[in-house]
C-alpha cells in the first residue's frame, strides 16, 4: 500500500513539474497575445523603431513577398530579425504563405522579397495608439496582466476541475475543453488500434520465430525486423500511402471526420499500421529473445518430458513468463508512439491531438498546447502505473 | 551477413546484466557487415562534406529539357533519382540535404554525450540529494514525448541549425544521462574504485581516471544508435515544417514529394530521399548494434 501511495505522489509531482515547465517556457519565450490580436501583439516591442509614415514589421524568419524599406540595419540584428517598413500600399497582413528573408540581399535600402512557401511565424504590424489599447484590453481579458505564478495557479485550479480555459485566439472559441473532447477520441482510437495491431502481429510472429530459432526463417524474420526499425515512421507512412492508398487503392488517402464510425475506423487503418509496424518489430525482437531464454528453462524440459505438445508448450508454458520485458517496453513505447502518431496524423490528415498541437504551436495558442502536453504526460504516467499493476497480476512474486 | 540478436530496447534496470547470449560466440569480431555499414556512413558523410566539389548538379537549378517534355522527369542516367516538378535534380538535392541531417544528428548526440554524461557520472558517483534531483529531472524530461518537446522548443525559439541541433541535443541528455548514471553506480562498487580510494585518490580523480573510461564504452556504443535517432527526429521535425528553414534536409525533401498528386505521378521525388535516409539509419543502427554486442553492453532506449 505504502508503495502505491509513493508511486501516486511521484506521479503528481511529475505532472506538476511538466506543467510548470511548459507553462513557464511558453510564457517567457513566446508571445501569448500573438494569436489573439494577430500582428498587433508585437506592437509594444516595436515602439521606438517604427517610423511615423509606415508600419514597422518584425518577423522571426519569414515575411511575405513585397517591397520593403529597411528601417533598422539588418546586420546589427540577428539575421532572422530585421525591422522593415513596407512601402507602397500593400501592407502584408497575416498570411499563411510567407517567404524567406535569406533570399533577400540587404545591401540597399529597398529590398524585394521572393521565396518559397514555408509555414511559420507571421508578420507583425507596427503600433498605433488604438492598437495599443487593444493589447491592454486583451491582456486584461485573458488575465495576462497578472504575474506569472498567479496565472499558473489559476490555470492549475481550473485545469484540475476540468476547465482548460479559452483558446488564445480572437474569439477564444471553442473552449479548449471542447476542442480536446473532439480531437482526443480520434488519437486514442489511433493509438489503441496501433498497439493492438502491433501486439497481434508481434506475438504469433515471435512464437513462430522462437520455435524455429536460428533456422533460415528465423534469420529472415530477424533481418526483416531490423529493416522495419530502420525506416522512420514518416517515410513508412509515405510508402504505405503510396502502395496501399494510391497504387492499390484499398484504403482512402485521407481521413474524413464526417463519416460513420465504422468508416472512420477503416480510414484509420493505414495510419495505425504505420505506427504499428515498427512497434511490432521492436516487440518481436524482444519477445523472441525472451521466449528463447524461457524455452531453455527446466520447467519447459519437464513439460516436454510429460509429453505436452509443442504448441501447448509455446502458448501455455513459455509465453506468460516471457511477457515481462514486453510489457515494460509496451509501456515505454506508448510515449514514443504518441510522438509517432503526431507525424502520422499529418501524413493521413487525421484531425487528432497531433495535428492540433502542431497547429497550436505554430500560432502560439498556449492553452491548447499546454492541455495536450498535460494529457500526453498524464497518459504516460497512467500507462506506467498500469504496467506495475499488470506486473503484479502476471507474476504473483511481485505482489506485496 | 551476420545478424544482431540482442533486443532493441531493454528496461533501464537490466543494464550490463551478465547474461549469456547467443551473440557471445561472435562477439570477438565486428564482422564484415559492420565494416560495410561504417563504409556507407563514411561515404555519406564525405559526400555531404564534399558536395560542392563532386560535380553534382546544382540542387536549385531547373534542368528543363525540351526533349523530355514537362517535368517531373523519371530517374534516368542523367537524373539518377529523377527530378521534381521544377526539374530540380532529386539526387543532388538528397546529397545536399544530407548536410543538415548529418550535422544535426552528430551535433545533437555530441551535446547529449557531454552534458548527459557529465550529469549522469556526477549523479551516479555522488548519490544523495544531487542524484535525486538529477534523476527527477531526467524523469520529467523522459515523460514528455520527445517530439512534442522538440516541436515546442523549435516553435518558441527559431528554426536555425543551431536551435534544432541544440534542441535534439537537449532531448538526448536524459537517456544518455540515465545510462551514464546506471553504469557509474555499477562500477563505483567495484574493487578498483575502492583501491583507488584507499590509496587516497580524490573524488575528481576517481571519476575522471577510474570511472569515466568505463562509462565511455557503453556510451560510445549508444552514440551510433543515438545519431540514427537524432537524424530521424530531425527528419520528423522537417516533415512537420519545423526544422531548419532555409536549407534542404531529408525530411523536408520527403515532405515535398509526399503530396497525393506527387506520389501518384512522380513517386521518385520522395522515394529517393527515403532510400538514402533508410540506408543511413540502417547502417548506423547496425554498426551501433554490433559495437554494443562487441562490448556486451545493454542499453536504455533513446
Amino acid at each position: 500500500m505504502n508503495y502505491w501511495l509513493q508511486r501516486a505522489g511521484m506521479a503528481v509531482l511529475l505532472l506538476l513539474a511538466v506543467s510548470m515547465l511548459t507553462f513557464g517556457a511558453m510564457n517567457i519565450l513566446g508571445d501569448p497575445l500573438f494569436n489573439i490580436l494577430g500582428p498587433v501583439s508585437g506592437a509594444k516591442d516595436l515602439q521606438g523603431t517604427a517610423q511615423a509614415d509606415g508600419y514597422a514589421l518584425r518577423t522571426q524568419g519569414e515575411i511575405p513577398s513585397g517591397s520593403y524599406t529597411i528601417v533598422d540595419d539588418v546586420d546589427t540584428l540577428d539575421h532572422r530579425e530585421a525591422v522593415l517598413v513596407a512601402t507602397g500600399d500593400t501592407l502584408p497582413k497575416r498570411a499563411d504563405t510567407i517567404a524567406g528573408l535569406d533570399a533577400v540581399s540587404a545591401t540597399g535600402t529597398d529590398i524585394t522579397i521572393i521565396g518559397g512557401v514555408v509555414p511559420g511565424q507571421l508578420v507583425m504590424n507596427g503600433p498605433e495608439p488604438s492598437q495599443l489599447a487593444d493589447v491592454e484590453a486583451a491582456e486584461q481579458e485573458f488575465y495576462l496582466d497578472q504575474p506569472l505564478p498567479v496565472r499558473y495557479v489559476s490555470w492549475l485550479t481550473d485545469f484540475v476541475q476540468g476547465d482548460m480555459g479559452p483558446q488564445f485566439s480572437k474569439t477564444g472559441e471553442p473552449p479548449v475543453t471542447d476542442l480536446i473532447k473532439e480531437r482526443l477520441p480520434r488519437s486514442l482510437a489511433l493509438l489503441v488500434m496501433a498497439q493492438l495491431m502491433a501486439t497481434i502481429i508481434a506475438i504469433p510472429w515471435s512464437l513462430w520465430s522462437a520455435a524455429k530459432a536460428n533456422q533460415p526463417v528465423d534469420r529472415v524474420s530477424t533481418v526483416t525486423t531490423f529493416l522495419i526499425i530502420a525506416l522512420p515512421n514518416f517515410a513508412l507512412g509515405v510508402i504505405l500511402k503510396y502502395v496501399f492508398a494510391i497504387q492499390l487503392g484499398w484504403f482512402p488517402q485521407t481521413f474524413n471526420a464526417g463519416d460513420s464510425y465504422l468508416e472512420q475506423i477503416y480510414q484509420l487503418f493505414l495510419p495505425a499500421l504505420t505506427i504499428a509496424l515498427p512497434a511490432a518489430a521492436v516487440y518481436q525482437r524482444l519477445l523472441r529473445t525472451d521466449l528463447i531464454t524461457t524455452l531453455q528453462e527446466d520447467f519447459i524440459l519437464m513439460a516436454r518430458a510429460k509429453g505436452v505438445d509443442r504448441r501447448n508448450i509455446l502458448m501455455k508454458h513459455a509465453l506468460r513468463p516471457s511477457l515481462f520485458s514486453f510489457i515494460t517496453v509496451f509501456g515505454i513505447n506508448t510515449g514514443a508512439l504518441i510522438g509517432g502518431a503526431l507525424v502520422v496524423e499529418n501524413i493521413f490528415r487525421v484531425p487528432g491531438l497531433g495535428s492540433a498541437i502542431v497547429e497550436a504551436v505554430l500560432v502560439e495558442d498556449f492553452p491548447v498546447v499546454l492541455a495536450i502536453v498535460m494529457i500526453v504526460a498524464f497518459a504516460f504516467v497512467l500507462v506506467n502505473i498500469a504496467i506495475d499493476v499488470i506486473y503484479s497480476l502476471i507474476d504473483p512474486r511481485v505482489r506485496r | 551477413m551476420s545478424l544482431p540478436e540482442s533486443p532493441a530496447t531493454l528496461a533501464a534496470d537490466s543494464i550490463l546484466e551478465d547474461q549469456p547470449s547467443e551473440a557471445m560466440a561472435r562477439r570477438r569480431t565486428l564482422g564484415v557487415g559492420f565494416w560495410i555499414a561504417i563504409g556507407w556512413i563514411v561515404l555519406i558523410v564525405l559526400a555531404a562534406i564534399l558536395a560542392p566539389y563532386l560535380g553534382l548538379k546544382d540542387p536549385d537549378e531547373n534542368y528543363i529539357n525540351r526533349d523530355l517534355g514537362r517535368p517531373p522527369y523519371p530517374p534516368s542516367s542523367e537524373f539518377w533519382f529523377g527530378t521534381d516538378n521544377d526539374a530540380k535534380d532529386v539526387f543532388s538535392r538528397t546529397i545536399y540535404g544530407a548536410r543538415v541531417s548529418l550535422v544535426v544528428g552528430f551535433a545533437a548526440i555530441a551535446c547529449g554525450m557531454v552534458v548527459g554524461g557529465t550529469l549522469g557520472l556526477l549523479a551516479g558517483y555522488l548519490r544523495g540529494w544531487f542524484d535525486r534531483v538529477i534523476s527527477f529531472v531526467f524523469l520529467v524530461l523522459l515523460s514528455f514525448p520527445a517530439l512534442v518537446l522538440a516541436i515546442l522548443i523549435t516553435a518558441l525559439l527559431d528554426r536555425s541549425l543551431r536551435t534544432v541541433a541544440g534542441t535534439l541535443g537537449f532531448l538526448s541528455i536524459a537517456p544518455v544521462g540515465r545510462l551514464a548514471r546506471a553504469t557509474t553506480i555499477q562500477f563505483s562498487e567495484r574493487e578498483f574504485v575502492l583501491a583507488s580510494r584507499t590509496l587516497g585518490a580524490k573524488h575528481g580523480r576517481i571519476m575522471v581516471r577510474e570511472l569515466l573510461p568505463n562509462v565511455l564504452i557503453p556510451m560510445g556504443a549508444l552514440a551510433l544508435l543515438g545519431v540514427a535517432v537524432a537524424i530521424v527526429a530531425e527528419g520528423a521535425l522537417a516533415f512537420l515544417g519545423l526544422s531548419v528553414e532555409q536549407e534542404l534536409s531529408w525530411g523536408k525533401l520527403i515532405l515535398f514529394g509526399s503530396g497525393s498528386r506527387d506520389l501518384q505521378e512522380a513517386p521518385w521525388i520522395s522515394m529517393g530521399p527515403i532510400l538514402i535516409l533508410f540506408l543511413t539509419v540502417l547502417a548506423l543502427n547496425f554498426a551501433g548494434d554490433r559495437v554494443r554486442e562487441y562490448f556486451d553492453v545493454r542499453e536504455v532506449s533513446l
